[in-house]
């Protein structure tokens, strides 16, 4: 990478251990601003914990977790997860977790942060708050009609198929205005053609606004057309990083994959 | 004869004082998550705080001294009642100014509790807050100043200079209602806000919640500061509508009857809360009626109240288990979703 590249994230020698057992050795990662980096790597290979740890979930056992806030570099490992959300760095679960008493609609909405009706003094003054709520659906139908999923606005969770829970988790990622997305599987059990949907869709939200996206995926194929570059973790070491070309043809990729 | 008139009011009296914390209760339990086995505490409280500004400082301001004379004797009382029937502005006053030193007070106690309570595993905040109303129970035993175990009496009814009990029984109820009402729209308007949203997130799933950027444990504790407040306010229509606040009147039973309400009517809505308040309070206030009539019956009527309410919810359970009324989504959303669609296509 040149230069130039401005980096919005990277890990320094990230280590955790759960009780004694090494997850993941020294993980060193950069993120250039804009870009859409893939994290792949076999079952178990300390993927979402990496993930965890980047939003506040896990405290790394060894090791920091750089963030650019506005123009300088900022520590974030041990930050709450509402306060790395609020440093607008967003992620999605592997394992849904959608809110089962509300509709998709609603799980769109609680999203973004900060809203108005979300203060005591402002929710009774239906007023001060309607016009931003209005705002909100209209983008949150937007997204919806873009996959063709208007019909699954008022249901709950709970009458979705999985595919559809799964979609739904990551299209609520993407309602907040986050500058980092870190999508864990998010192509997981989506049919071709919504998997590609939905990679178009990222890919125009990051030309549109500039904004950077980590993804970790299985379904190779589908990423290795969307990313600019990607890192591989093996049994929790980075094991190789490139251009996707690069990567797949990697030796030591092949073989992490298939076994020996 | 029954006076038909009296037993309404009193019913409805008592009505309205159940419906606000079961309101309130259903807004810090049935929709934020928030576990409160001790709702007496906030009621006792404001019960207490009611009777000590309505007595206390009612004498002071009318010059009695309140060391000689204390509310809690003979000669306070007297005095009290005096001053209570002469001077309708003062007591109406002192009153206004109870309500609202309790829901300040009350509604700090809880913003403060909740420090310590909604870090302990959700399963355990319901058991350190019904502690809590056991152990505020123990300092009004242990306090002279509020009558120890007898409690304090004599504490004025607002409305009582009146004179004509049934028309100070109605100005006090109109008021407990108008609190009522302001208790509801309030618990209503939050509900349908995204700030409701937010607590229903919180509820389901408050490690996502906290993914997505909420302030869980702040959240948490600006709605407990609200209910526990009008918690508060509640204690103060109640002593000063009895006249008389006793350690007694504020054990944990107090709480799970609120609880019954919630549950039968359905704890995610207000409106469940005031049927289920409306019902429990009905049954209430008849059991007595019954138990005049010990002599005609064939079972002593002690044990009717458990067997009553637990009938009640046994069957309500049976056929809706959620309750009497369930959760809706909020209607605008729905109509802004048909207009979108409808230009859409
Ligand atoms: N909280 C935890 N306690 C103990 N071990 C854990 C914990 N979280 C993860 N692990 C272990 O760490 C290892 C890496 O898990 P991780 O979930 O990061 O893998 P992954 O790369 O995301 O795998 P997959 O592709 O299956 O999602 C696994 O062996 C897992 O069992
Ligand atoms: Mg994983």
């Amino acid at each position: 990478m040149s230069k130039e590249v401005r980096h919005i994230l990277a890990t320094r020698n990230v280590s955790k251990y759960f009780e004694g057992v090494k997850v993941l050795e020294k993980v060193s990662i950069t993120i250039p601003e804009g870009g859409i980096i893939g994290l792949i790597g076999p079952n178990g290979s300390g993927k979402t914990t990496l993930f965890n740890i980047i939003t506040g979930f896990h405290v790394p056992s060894e090791g920091e977790v750089l963030y650019r806030a506005s123009n300088e570099f900022i520590r974030i490992d041990g930050l709450n997860p509402h306060e790395i959300y609020r440093l607008r760095i967003v992620r999605t679960f592997q394992l849904p977790r959608l809110f089962h008493s509300l509709t998709v609609i609603e799980n769109l909405l609680v999203t973004p942060v900060g809203q108005r009706g979300e203060s005591i003094l402002n929710a009774v003054r239906w007023r001060t708050w309607l016009e931003e709520e209005k705002n909100l659906v209209k983008k949150a139908l937007g997204i919806l009609a873009m996959f063709n999923k208007l019909e699954i606005a008022f249901k709950y969770p709970a009458q979705l198929s999985v595919a559809d829970i799964k979609l739904v988790e990551t299209l609520r990622g993407l309602m907040a205005n986050a500058r980092l997305y870190l999508l864990d599987e998010p192509l997981a059990g989506l049919d071709f053609a919504t998997a590609r949907r939905l990679l178009n869709f990222i890919k125009e939200i990051r030309n549109s606004y500039n904004v950077t996206f980590i993804i970790i995926e299985h379904r190779i194929d589908l990423l290795m057309e969307t990313v600019d570059y990607v890192y591989v973790l093996h049994n929790g070491r980075l094991l190789a990083s490139g251009k996707p070309d690069e990567v797949i043809q990697n030796p030591d990729v092949v073989k992490a994959y298939v076994g020996e | 004869m029954i006076d038909i008139t009296g037993f309404l009011i009193n019913w409805l009296e008592y009505f309205a004082i159940y419906a606000i914390l079961a309101v309130t209760l259903s807004l810090e339990s049935g929709i934020s998550g928030i576990t409160n086995f001790g709702k007496v505490a906030f009621f006792g409280l404001g019960a207490y705080l009611g009777a000590i500004i309505n007595t206390y400082l009612l004498l002071a301001i009318s010059g009695v001294d309140v060391v000689k004379a204390p509310p809690y004797t003979a000669e306070g009382v007297i005095a009290l009642i005096e001053i209570s029937t002469l001077n309708p502005a003062l007591v109406l006053g002192v009153f206004t100014l109870s309500i609202l030193v309790s829901f300040i007070v009350t509604g700090v106690f809880g913003y403060l509790l909740t420090y310590p309570i909604i870090r302990v595993g959700s399963g355990f905040v319901g058991f350190t807050l019904l502690c809590v109303g056991e152990v505020l129970r123990g300092i009004y035993v242990n306090m002279e100043f509020v009558g120890g175990t007898n409690g304090m009496l004599g504490i004025p009814q607002p409305f009582i200079w009146l004179g004509i009990p049934m028309l100070s029984g109605l100005c006090y109820l109109l008021l407990s209602v108008t609190i009522l009402a302001l208790t509801y729209i309030v618990t209503d308007r939050i509900l349908g806000s995204p700030l409701g949203r937010t607590l229903r997130s919180i509820r389901d799933d408050d490690i996502a919640a906290l993914c997505l950027g909420k302030d869980v444990p702040k959240i948490k504790s600006k709605i407990f500061f609200l209910t526990s407040g009008f918690s508060g306010v509640a204690g103060t229509l109640y002593a000063c509508y009895v006249s008389s606040v006793n350690p007694q009147m504020f054990v944990t039973l107090v709480t799970f009857n609120v609880w019954a309400m919630i549950i039968i009517g359905g704890s995610e809505s207000p409106i469940g809360a005031i049927i289920g308040a409306l019902i429990l309070t009905l049954i209430e206030r008849i059991l007595p009626l019954i138990a005049s009539l010990n002599e005609y019956l064939p079972f002593t009527p002690d044990y009717l109240r458990p067997v009553f309410i637990g009938l009640i919810m046994t069957i309500v359970l049976i056929k809706y288990p959620r309750g009497l009324i369930s959760m809706k989504p909020p209607k605008f959303i729905k109509s802004a979703v048909e207009e979108l669609i409808r230009e859409a296509s």
